[in-house]
């Protein structure tokens, strides 16, 4: 499922040489054209089956154009979301606080323009997934983790067509802390 | 660029040449303007070269020399004017969107806008006096819409008419053939103008790629009269009457991916009618001018047999204006006093609206002018609208002046507010497209639709909470123009340049407020954005010898989004790279400014009139810098090379042939560069021949 992994790190001086960057990773064609929502973990790189949803082991999950986290009404994990406008490489702290939580309005909203993505309307109807909008995950255990949407459509192709590709395949990049800890680096 | 250099080059070249052939003509007097007389500027007759404002005139001897049938066709030949082709053909003034040019045909609005613009193709412009266009706001004598500045039409003679009969044929390649017929009287007291034109079409592509023709299949008939009776020296009164029919249907057979034939069918049917009583009466200094003015349209619009579903576009629309006016003039001894006032009255019936909308506006306006020896001209004014809708008034006032500094130089420099009125579709809009899955609802109807959607269990959530949804605003801008005028050769050549800066606030746009629980979206409207628009007119007149004349027009236009640029400057606009799939922030230098503007443009036409052998020669070249077309990767704003539309260049020559000052033969051949634009502007055909005669039947004073 780990198609690749980017070698794609955050070059920035590491004055503390006990931790190496953490790695960026690329995950690519998560399949989010079933019935239910599809589930993924950050901490294992893998999607998790239908039986884990009322668990905390997931961390972000993706049906159509809707995307939720583990955290709030009807979920069983602690965790949350933080949609700020920068860049990627930018982000290197998750904030301690201030984790959206699902509700009856959901966490990343949606909506062209809205909340992770853009809608072009006719002729092509492609859906684009909007540049700059990093999304700071806090996981269904309590983990920290950033991420971006990279490509709607199967195979991530360069300039998608909302009629000819196929839809509801996610490629998304992030970075995973797994210490615990807020950094993000 | 080099394309352009090289006409540029050839243009001045024929000039040249001709110009040396032509030495020897000497004609009998060729009238140079000089004694131009406008209406537009002030609402009086003024002289052109006295007027505060930018402004210029097309005058119908170019208007025939170039065999123009419709208004968007003269338009775009004209310097510091684009066109723009979004649901009907509309025209920018100063960097302004369409809907920000108030369009008049004798001083009257024209009502039916299709998306706040008037379409262009619907006014025919073959027997027309001329055109006078005004840049910059003009609210302040004509109310909402006159932001960007006022194009109006003027088909009456100031003075007594001729009797004359004049049948008119033109054919034009592939598909085109206008009738018409002109005709008027005059006794004593009577006056009486009518026309007719037919504009028929069985239409034709422009891209064999597309379903339906780009030249779209039509049939178009304008009938317009004027009966005018002068009482005695001081008194005269009339009136207008005009009908406008327009039909447009498309239809073609195609496969669809299941391989069943479908038929798709497009329908639009337009229909018009003005009935326009008039009152005027003159003593000595005072003019008393009473008008009345009304106008039904209806629209109809259908599309049928689409393969995605069948989801049918179906529109109706019906609009009734009233308008009545009283102006009052008084001048002595270089003071002009203007005082006017009146109402009119809006009905909207239409199958997007909830109801029928009724609105009524009042209005007063003043303005005063002094002239001083013609050395110094100013002018201020204002206009005061108290509209039904709103417990408010809007202010509309503007100041300008004139300095004739001496017989080569003149400067015009001018100051004013102009506001452009929500209007009943920005209002009270009710539309929902089930096919693409969104609504849009009208700002002043919003809250209630919302209300009833929430009750129902239908909304997710909002993006802006109800309690933010509230009345439009006008938009209004602040605007100013500084002209010079320089005359090397004084009545031969002029040069001119006027700096513009136009400063929109309150513009309305639709934004997402709420979504369902099907995952649709809402819009509704929202006073929001600041836009400016400046730049450059510059154009320069040359009457190189008797009848032959050269005019070349540059424009430079800077448009953007004050809040692009705030985000902009605070690092907040993103942009992936397709290939690597890398988000990189968007420069500031990046940004292209607002959509479908062109930077650069030049037009340069070249007259020649030769009243000897009673023949003329006319040849128009237009270039359309490159423009911003569509936001390719979903960042909303104009920022990358694959995002902007390709310049252009048109090149249209004329040719008019007069025999027995009776017959007259026009042959032309319009884009001789055979430039085609099939997806940014489809309806441009590639070469084009022209064809046309006149026969005047009857022609005394």
């Amino acid at each position: 499922m780990l198609s690749f992994i980017a070698l794609y790190s955050c070059t920035e001086e590491t004055k503390n040489p006990v931790k190496p960057p953490l790695t960026a990773v690329i995950e690519q064609d998560i399949n989010a054209s079933h019935a239910n929502y599809q589930y993924y973990s950050f901490a294992t790189g893998d999607t998790l089956p239908f039986a884990d949803s009322s668990t905390a082991n997931w961390d972000i999950a993706f049906k159509g154009t809707s995307v939720i986290v583990n955290g709030g009404t009807g979920k069983a994990g602690v965790g949350g979301v933080i949609i700020m406008d920068t860049l990627f490489s930018e982000v290197t702290e998750a904030p301690t606080a201030g984790y959206v939580q699902e509700s009856a309005s959901a966490a990343i909203p949606t909506g062209s323009n809205n909340g992770w993505y853009n809608y072009a309307g006719p002729p092509n109807h492609t859906i684009t997934p909007l540049a700059g909008k990093v999304f700071v995950i806090k996981t269904g255990a309590g983990k920290y983790a950033k991420m971006e949407f990279i490509s709607y459509y199967k195979g991530a192709p360069a300039t998608p067509n909302g009629l000819l590709d196929i839809s509801k395949y996610y490629t998304i990049r992030f970075v995973y802390q797994a210490d615990g800890s807020t950094s993000l680096k | 660029m080099s394309k352009l250099l090289t006409l540029l080059l050839f243009c001045a070249v024929a000039a040249v040449s001709n110009a040396q052939e032509l030495d020897t003509v000497i004609n009998e007097n060729v009238n140079n303007n000089i004694e131009e007389i406008v209406v537009t500027a002030t609402k009086t007759e003024t002289k052109i070269q006295n007027t505060t404002v930018p402004m210029s005139v097309i005058a119908s001897k170019y208007i025939k020399a170039s065999g123009t049938i419709k208004l968007g066709d003269l338009l775009q030949e004209q310097s510091g004017l684009q066109l723009s082709n979004f649901l009907g053909t509309g025209v920018q003034l100063q960097g302004l969107s369409a809907e920000y040019t108030l369009i008049l045909i004798n001083g009257e609005p024209i009502i039916g806008k299709n998306a706040g613009v008037v379409d262009l193709s619907r006014i025919v412009v073959n027997n027309i006096k001329r055109v006078e266009i005004v840049k910059g706001p003009v609210s302040c004598l004509y109310g909402s819409d006159a932001i960007g500045g006022v194009i109006n039409i003027i088909t009456e003679d100031v003075g007594k008419l001729k009797n004359a009969v004049d049948l008119s044929v033109q054919y034009k390649s592939p598909a085109i053939l206008t009738t018409s017929l002109f005709s008027s009287f005059s006794k004593k007291k009577v006056s009486f103008e009518n026309s007719v034109v037919h504009n028929y079409s069985n239409g034709f592509h422009t891209n064999k790629e597309t379903i339906f023709k780009e030249g779209a299949p039509h049939n178009d008939f304008t009938f317009s009269n004027k009966l005018t009776v002068r009482a005695n020296e001081r008194i005269q009164a009339g009136i207008g009457l005009k009908y406008y029919y327009s039909k447009l249907r498309n239809q073609d057979n195609y496969l669809n991916k299941s391989d069943s034939m479908i038929v798709a069918k497009q329908e639009d049917k337009i229909n018009e009618f003005n009935f326009s009583p008039f009152f005027k009466f003159v003593k000595n200094s005072i003019v008393l001018n009473i008008k009345n003015f009304n106008s039904y349209y209806t629209s109809a619009s259908n599309f049928s047999g689409f393969d995605l579903n069948d989801e049918l576009y179906d529109d109706s629309f019906k609009q009734l204006l009233s308008k009545l006016e009283v102006q009052f003039d008084y001048t002595k001894k270089g003071h002009l006093f203007t005082a006017g006032t009146g109402g009119f009255y809006n009905l909207v019936l239409s199958n997007r609206n909830t109801k029928k909308i009724h609105q009524h506006q009042e209005f007063l306006f003043f303005q005063y002018q002094y002239d001083w020896k013609s050395k110094i001209i100013f002018n201020v004014g204002n206009r005061i609208d108290f509209p039904s809708d709103y417990a408010i008034q809007w202010l509309s006032p503007k100041a300008s002046a004139r300095f004739n500094v001496n017989k080569y130089f003149a400067i015009k420099i001018s100051a004013g507010r102009g506001y452009k009125a929500p209007d009943v579709r920005q209002q009270y809009l009710n539309f929902t497209n089930a096919l693409v899955g969104y609504s849009i609802y009208g700002a002043h109807i919003a809250a209630e639709k919302l209300s009833e959607l929430e009750e129902l269990g239908q909304i997710h959530s909002y993006s802006i909470p109800i309690s933010e949804i509230k009345n439009l605003s006008p938009e209004k801008s602040w605007s100013a123009n500084a002209e010079i005028e320089i005359k090397p050769i004084p009545d031969k050549l002029t040069i001119s340049a006027n700096y513009f800066r136009n400063q929109i606030d309150n513009m309305i746009e639709a934004i997402p407020t709420a979504i369902k629980t099907n995952n649709a979206l809402i819009y509704t409207y929202y006073n929001l954005n600041k836009v400016y628009t400046q730049g450059v007119d510059a154009v320069v007149n040359y009457q190189i010898i008797k009848g032959l004349s050269l005019n070349v027009g540059y424009s430079f236009i800077d448009a953007k989004d004050e809040g692009i640029l705030k985000k902009l400057k605070d690092g907040k606009i993103f942009r992936r790279d397709p290939e690597t799939l890398e988000t990189v922030r968007v420069t500031k230098k990046e940004y292209g400014g607002l959509f479908d503007r062109s930077k650069h443009s030049f037009t340069c036409k070249v007259y020649y009139e030769n009243t000897k052998h009673a023949f003329s020669t006319y040849l128009r070249i237009i270039y359309r810098g490159k423009y911003g077309w569509n936001d390719n990767n979903g960042n909303q704003i104009l920022d990358v090379a694959s995002e902007y539309a390709k310049a252009y260049t048109l090149m249209n020559f004329s040719f008019t042939k007069s025999f027995k000052n009776k017959y007259h033969v026009m042959v032309g051949i319009d884009n001789m560069l055979n430039t085609k634009r099939p997806i940014h502007v489809p309806s441009m055909n590639g070469i084009t021949a022209v064809v046309g005669l006149t026969i005047n039947f009857l022609n005394t004073k």
